[in-house]
Parts: structure tokens; sequence; C-alpha cells
């Protein structure tokens, strides 16, 4: 379905809301009119977009790019450790490691990335420079892209589902929302999405009944006189209609989303029953809700020690839960329209670390990283990049997270090149370091 | 013996007590002028509640709450300011502002790693239990040299994530002039700040070297002063000098200001950091009245928290009436205002007797800090939770003070009506099954789940709503106390400071 992007703000009257002009306006430098601020938005050209929707599964600690989508065969035995065998996909010339047979099947629905590089070799910089794309060093603190697309399609997103969902949780390394403010953090799902019993925080009714919560808020409601006495003041106006929300998210069907028994057996089977696989599955259910922005963090991936042991057991969960999300994306028609996008915040050292304490690790590695891309209007069937025989440099294409970024925005018809109400200087550039030599989009794997 | 007692009283009088309040003078002039009538006096439970909330960021207990309304002194609001100002949970909660203004975080954007970040807090902390001269402390911050260990009031100039003559500059200026808009030729003064780091963890010296090439000789100070630059000397000394002199109207100003708005919840020039010819202060003169009494009590900030807290602006009731309802602006009653992220998530810990624990990922391997220190006492902005983050505790990323976002939101609704965290808190807690296994009838749980909560008393009309909701569902005590204590936390009084 192509969708046009609407951004014509002054009729829609959700476009902006009483509360964020005042927050914005309120905030900025001299106060931004309400045109101005009106316009901020207006400034997005009419795009058409392919996409409405990106899963972002984040592999947090960084995975090895050898073990993962970039192999190197060729590579000395220090290098590839016992996976020396890639396998062949059913793309002819693309390999994956040994360890991912489900993905090697299915090349052709999705593009890889080898030739990521940043350069920062810390977990909390490589975060922020691989999703928020800009660089290190500036006055401000910029939001993740996460927070970024839930800003810019809040106005055309009409679900009930809150627009930015993380499974299980946030990102703890910075501050996602940057200068945007929490009202664009992600809503963290908490929870184990693997346990039977998994409901989202807040939203599923747990181990109360709904007749007992309806008790309860009717309690509540008697005896809340605060509201009464003070009805007038706009602050209890405003925490009420966030309270309504919050009452037809716990009480209406949309709770249903999360709801993972609604799914067969058969089909949770197929993501895997671990938390990777159902994190996946539930992504997918909040996609069919509309839900602009997902992220499943997968944690565990920062092997310093016992690398291999622990993609033994990684490697395969990785594997299934990918795998059936992309199939099972494509085969509901879902995958045109959803961004599907795989990798770290850097890669790790290509060559294995067999002194103490490491005993066979890998460390940090920010030169050379690959990442998966699927859906949503990037090709399938494609490797963009490459790096050396041993996987130490990038040899074609460099991808800044910059440009990769702004490839996801355009295929969601988001002009990168606007700017973002600053709440201090007034506007700032959606992706600052846009423009900097050599930066393009990724036309390469735009279908 | 009446003669010592009288004695004793003089002694007593000018350190603790404030006789007349200017301040109520100046707000109620304007206040006449603008044709608004002010809100009465608020009662004993909103004060006591509300100054334990601007002090300390915490609740008052139950025995500090009953202790407070049987109190007769016609004295006792004063002597509660006193105590309270008096109290580690004052340190606490200072600490914490000047943390968030300071940006003390151990990673990103600040990166001044753990030890320095306990070094630093340790050095506030201590500047705060000392009530510290403000302009004295603004000198150390400023004049500060050597390691970031063992001199931590340099991680001044370390907690930049571009460490600029500029980007200082324009920090200074937001923090102590509270201008936005810094005038670029302040930037000459931090020109000669050099850094000699090691690695990443480690130790990092801040000095000054001496610019004998400098073409700059003088600089235009923003209030028209002209300042020389010293050869051979440090070139922030004369800097701090002007900063800090008692002549420096707007550096007294932007503290009081600041102060006052952290008690009263809008600034008489809002932001607090948005001084600007066409940012007019709502209250002139009271602007003025105060930044005058900091510099005439040798810079003395409890002096400041003490004058405002005894006012009889700071204890107007926010209840409204339909003449002063309009008004944000002038003071005519105090505002409803959201708790703040950490006071929210502390609230809920005393109240449950159940802390949310709190880890720090740097340096490996984690460490974990101790249950009962609470949110006020993280000390890093590093350290977070999900909850902390959603109800807009300061990023530290930046020093504005709208850096703390309260504005509330559909997920801190979802959060305290349905969340695991407050259910579990409220089915394991010991503290309120003991108070439930204590009380003598259903109106004595009622009574102590409302001194808990809300710190008052209920009114006759909800201990009748609340009798009738236990014989119509057929309640045991148990049932009744957790079923109270989710709707006393949900009520807009628990989650307001009024």
């Amino acid at each position: 379905m192509l969708q046009l992007n609407d951004n014509t703000p002054i009729e829609d009257g959700h476009h902006l809301d009483r509360r964020n002009f005042l927050r914005i306006g309120g905030l900025t430098l001299g106060g931004l009119s309400l045109g101005q601020f009106m316009s901020l938005r207006a400034a997005t050209p009419h795009i058409i977009s392919k996409a409405q929707s990106v899963i972002y599964i984040s592999l947090d600690g960084g995975p090895c790019h050898l073990d993962t989508f970039d192999p190197k065969p060729k590579a000395p035995i220090d290098y590839t450790g016992p996976y020396k065998t890639p396998v062949n996909s059913n793309v002819d010339g693309i390999q994956l490691c040994e360890k991912l047979p489900l993905l090697a099947t299915i090349a052709d629905k999705y593009t890889l990335i080898r030739s990521m590089s940043h350069g920062i070799f810390g977990h909390e910089t490589a975060q922020y420079v691989t999703q928020t794309g800009a660089a290190l060093g500036s006055a401000i603190a910029y939001p993740s892209f996460g927070a970024t697309i839930a800003y810019m399609k809040e106005s055309n997103y009409k679900g009930s589902c809150p627009p930015f969902i993380t499974i299980p949780n946030s990102a703890s390394r910075f501050n996602e929302a940057g200068f945007l403010g929490p009202d664009y953090t992600a809503f963290a799902t908490g929870g184990s999405p693997e346990s039977p019993n998994f409901v989202a925080d807040g939203i599923g009714t747990g181990s109360i009944t709904v007749e007992h919560i309806t008790q309860r808020k009717s309690l509540l409601e008697s005896i809340d006189s605060f509201s009464k006495a003070f009805q007038s003041q706009e602050i209890l106006s405003r925490m009420d209609l966030f309270t309504q929300k919050a009452w037809s998210l716990i009480l209406g069907n949309s709770k249903d989303a999360f709801n993972l028994n609604k799914e067969s057996d058969k089909t949770r089977e197929r993501y895997g029953k671990n938390r990777l696989g159902q994190s996946c599955l539930l992504a997918r259910r909040l996609v069919e809700q509309g839900v602009p922005v997902i992220t499943v963090r997968s944690g565990g991936w920062d092997t310093h020690k016992q690398h291999f042991e622990r993609m033994d057991e990684k490697l395969p969960e990785l594997d299934k839960a990918l795998s059936a999300l992309i199939s099972d994306l494509s085969e509901r028609g879902l995958l045109k329209n959803t961004i599907v996008i795989c990798g770290g915040e850097f890669g790790r050292t290509p060559k294995i670390l067999y002194e103490p304490p490491w005993n066979g690790g890998r460390n940090h590695f920010g030169t050379a990283f690959s990442y998966l891309v699927a859906g949503g209007g990037f090709t399938g069937g494609k490797v963009l990049g490459a790096t050396d025989f041993r996987g130490e440099t990038v040899t074609e294409r460099p991808v800044h997270p910059s440009e990769l970024i702004a490839t996801i925005y355009q295929l969601l018809g988001i002009d990168f090149t606007a700017s973002l109400p600053h709440p201090y200087l007034g506007t700032a550039r959606i992706l600052p370091e846009w423009g900097k030599k050599g930066m393009g989009v990724l036309n390469e794997i735009i279908a | 013996m009446r003669w010592l007692h009288f004695v004793l009283l003089i002694m007593l009088l000018p350190c603790k007590t404030i006789k007349a309040n200017e301040i109520d003078t100046y707000v109620n002039e304007v206040l006449q002028e603008k044709g608004i009538s002010p809100s009465g006096k608020c009662s004993d439970e909103s004060f006591i509640r509300r100054t334990y909330l601007v002090t300390t960021g915490k609740v008052p207990s139950i025995q500090e709450v009953k202790n407070y309304l049987k109190d007769n002194d016609t004295n006792k609001r004063s002597k509660l300011i006193n105590k309270l100002l008096a109290s580690n949970e004052y340190i606490d909660f200072q600490a914490l502002k000047w943390g968030d203004l300071l940006r003390i975080k151990s990673e990103f954007p600040s990166n001044l790693w753990p030890n320095a970040v306990q070094a630093y807090n340790r050095w506030v902390r201590v500047s705060i239990r000392e009530n510290k001269p403000y302009n004295q402390f603004v000198r150390e911050l400023l004049l500060s040299s050597g390691s970031n260990f063992r001199s931590p009031e340099v991680n001044f100039y370390r907690a930049f994530q571009s460490k600029t003559a500029k980007n200082i500059a324009a920090n200074v200026s937001l923090l102590f002039l509270g201008t936005r808009n810094s005038d670029s030729a302040l930037s000459v003064f931090f020109s000669q700040i050099k850094y000699k780091p090691t690695e990443e963890w480690k130790e990092e010296i801040v000095y000054n070297e001496n610019d004998i090439t400098s073409q700059i000789h003088e600089v235009v100070m923003p209030d028209g002063t002209t300042i020389e630059l010293p050869r051979n000397n440090d070139f922030r000394v004369p800097f701090v000098n002007w900063l800090t002199s008692p002549t420096n109207t707007q550096f007294a100003e932007v503290m009081v200001n600041r102060i006052w708005y952290w008690l009263m919840g809008t600034g008489i020039v809002q932001q607090p950091d948005d001084f600007r010819a066409s940012n007019i202060p709502s209250n002139p003169k009271l602007l003025k009245y105060l930044a005058n009494e900091l510099v005439t009590h040798q810079f003395d900030l409890q002096y400041i928290f003490r004058l405002i807290l005894n006012s009889n602006t700071y204890q107007r009731s926010s209840e409204t009436n339909a003449n002063n309802i309009r008004d944000n602006k002038y003071f005519s009653h105090y505002p409803l205002q959201r708790l703040t992220a950490e006071e929210i998530i502390d609230a809920i810990g005393t109240i449950s007797g159940i802390n949310d624990t709190y880890m720090s990922r740097v340096p490996e391997p984690f460490t974990y800090l101790p249950a009962e220190s609470g949110a006020i006492n993280i000390g890093d902005g590093s350290i977070s939770s999900t909850s902390l983050e959603m109800y807009g505790r300061a990023s530290r990323d930046v020093s504005f003070e709208s850096d703390r976002n309260n504005a509330p939101s559909t997920k801190q609704a979802l959060f305290l009506l349905n969340s695991p965290q407050i259910n579990d808190k409220i089915k394991n807690s010991k503290t309120l099954k003991g108070i439930t296994d204590n009380a003598t009838d259903v109106n004595n749980l009622i009574d102590n789940m409302y001194l808990l909560i809300l710190s008052r008393y209920p009114t006759k009309n909800e201990s009748q709503i609340l009798n009738e909701y236990v014989t119509n569902n057929k309640l045991n005590k148990n049932q009744l106390s957790n079923d109270l204590v989710w709707s006393l936390l949900n009520t807009r009084e628990f989650i307001l400071n009024h």
C-alpha cells in the first residue's frame, strides 16, 4: 500500500496538541509562535513513503560481524575460530555464518550491509552514534531515530498503542529521546515475552481480574475529591485526558496486541520459545496495529569471554527468530511496508583473543561491522560494501550510521534534511551530520 | 528567671526567625496593581507535605504528620522549616539539584567516569552541608585546577562533550548569569584551560597555561565594565572577580530566582535560565529585594530559603478563587505541580517500604547501589531506571532547569494504575501489612493510610465512602488495605505538590 504522507497540519487539529505546543513553545528561546511551530512539520515535502513501520532488532553489546553476516572463510583460524565453513544462501554468492542456516534460505528477502563503520569502541558512545546518526562532541544530545520517527509520525498514526514501543526494556546507555524529551521515549513492555503469563506492564491486567480493577476504579473516582475542588486548573484536565487514555488501553481491546497467547502454538514455536523469538513475534503483532517504531532489544552480545560458547547458544535463536519474522511478515503481505533492521552498536575484534583473561573472546570493534536490512522498500538479495579477507577494514562503500538512518527516514517519507523543534535552540537538524563529504542515501539497496 | 528566657530568645531570634517578611509586601503590591486577589493560607496538612517536598523531595512519615498536626505552637511552621533545612535529606535534595545543573554523569555526554562522579558529588555535598557562601562556591568551581580525583571541583571543566572555551563560557553564562545567549567575548577567559588526559576512567589533570601570545588585552563585559586580561596570569581570575562581585546584581538575581523557582514552581524570571532584556521579571522589586538580601547576608543560600519559606506568599493555598485562577505569574496562589520523577519513585518506596534498586553499568562488574538509598541519592546521571526516565528525570545532557520534565503522560498513568511494579509493591509490602495488621478497626486503618500517602486524615465523607465500600464488597482488612492504597496512590492529591 502506498501512503501519502500528510503534512498539512493546520487543518489537522491533533497534529499539534496544546500540551506539546505549550511545552515546546514555553521552553524555546523567545518562544516559537504557533505558526513557526506548525511550519516545522509542514516543512516536510510530500514524499511517497513505502514503509509504515520499523522493527529494529538491537543486538546490544555488539555481535561479531565474522560470526553473523560477514563470514571470512579465508581468514586464519585465529580469526574464524570454529566457524570455518560458511553456509551458502539461496542467493548466489551470498554466504552467512554456518550458525545461521535458516536465514540462508531467505537471503532474497533481505540485504546485508557489510561496511558499517563509525570508529567508536565504547558501548554508550557507539550506541549513541548508531542510533542518532549524530557525531560525538556536539553541544547537545540528539534523539534516537526511534524517538524521531515517533515524533514525525505521531500525527498520522491513529492506533491506540503507543507510537514507539520497546520490547522488553529501554536502552540504558544513553537518553533515547534526546532533546525531544520523555514524551518520545519508548513505551517499554517490561516483563518476559517468553513467559506463558507475559503481559505488557501497565496494559495487561496480569494477576488482577478486570472486575477487580473496575471495582477499584469506581472507588478511586468516588474518593478523588481533589479533581473536583481544583478542576479548573489546567494540569488536572491534562492529567484526566491521559488517565482516560490509559483506562481505554487497560480496559479496551488494544491490549490484545500484546497477548501472545492469541498466537497458535505452531507460530510461537516457529519464532522460537525464547526471549528474542517471542519478542519478534510481539513486534509483528504490533506492526499489525500500525505501531510506527518497535525496538526489540536482545542482550548478551558483549562476549569478551567464552565468545564461541555463547554464540553457539545465541546464534540459533537469532537465526530462528529473525528468519521467522521476515518470512511471516512476507507471507502476511506486511514486509513491503515494514522495515526490519538488525545489528549492534559495533562489531567485535576479528582476531580472537586467546590470552588471559579473555581466553577466546572478542573485544569491541567500531571499525567494521554488519547490518541486515529488509522490507519497507529495501531491496532483497544484495550485499552492500565489503571488508578485507579478515574483516578488519572496510574495503568498499563505507556506510556511516547516519546514512542508514537517512535511508530509513526516506523510506518512511520523513524529510531528513528538515529540523526538529529544539527546546532551547529553536530548531536542530534531524541529521546534523548530513551533508558531510561522501554521505549519501543508500540508493544501491532501495528497491 | 524571666530575664533569662528573654536573653535566650534575643540570642536565638536573629538567626532562626524572620520578623516582617518583605516578600509579601512586594508580592501584594503587584497583586493589588493587577487587581488579583490572593488565595488564603494553606492548611497545616498542605504545609507539612509541601515543605517536606520542596526542601527534601520526600513525603513526611505518619508520625511526623501526626506530631505536627498536634503541635499547638503558633510558631510551628517556622520550627518545621528550620528542622528541614538542617536535615540530611535537605543536603541530599540540594545535591540532586546541583548534580543536574553541573551534569554529573559517568557516561555520555559528560563522560566524567565513576571515580570522578563520586569525588565531585562529595565536594558538592560538603559545600551544601557547610552552607558554603554562594560566591565562594562559584569561585571554587570556576578557579579550579588539578586532578579530577583530588580537586573534585575541576570536574566542572571536564563535564563537556566538547571542551572548547566557547562551550565552557556558554555553560558558565547559563548557570551563573542565567543567559542562554552567551556573549562570545567571554570565551577568552577560558581559553587558557588545558587538559592532560591519560586514558578513559583514569586521572585527568585540568590546568591553566598562560597564553602570552594572546592578542586580546581587554574584554567589555555584558554590564559595560571593561576587564583587562592579566599578562602571565590566569584569565579566569578577573572574570570570577567580576562575576561574583556584590555589585554584579545579575549574579545574585539568578541564584535567588532559581531558589524561588525551586520553592514556588515558577520563577520571578521564568524560565530561571532565561534572563534577557525582553523577558522581564514578573515582580522586579521582589527580585531586587531578594538579590540584595543574598548579598547583604554574605551569599547565605539557606537564609534565602528560610526567607521565602516563611513568607505568606509561599504559604498560600493552591485553591484558587474566580479572580486569581488565570494567574500563573504573580504568585496569588500556590501552583499545583506534578511531583518530580525522584519524588514519585521515592514516595512509593517510602510508602511501601520497598525501594527500587539501581545499578551502575560502569565499571564492570556492575555496581549495585544500596536499596535504602532511593532515587534522590543516585548521584550519577548514568544510573537510571525506566520509571525515572518515564517521569522525566533530568537527563543531565544539558544544564537547563527545564531538562527535568514534569509533564504528565499516558505512560505515567498506566504505571500507577496498572503496572506490576506498583501492584507487586502493594501486595508484598511489609510496611503496609504492618499498618493493616496493627489497625484496631477499619477507621484506624483508613486514617493511617491517608496519613501515610496523603499526609492528612480522611474527611468524614471519605471515611464513610470507604466504610460502605468495605460493607458492599464484603472485604476483609487486607483486601481493603490493597484497594485503598492503590486508590490513594492514584489520586491527584498524591501525584501533585499542592
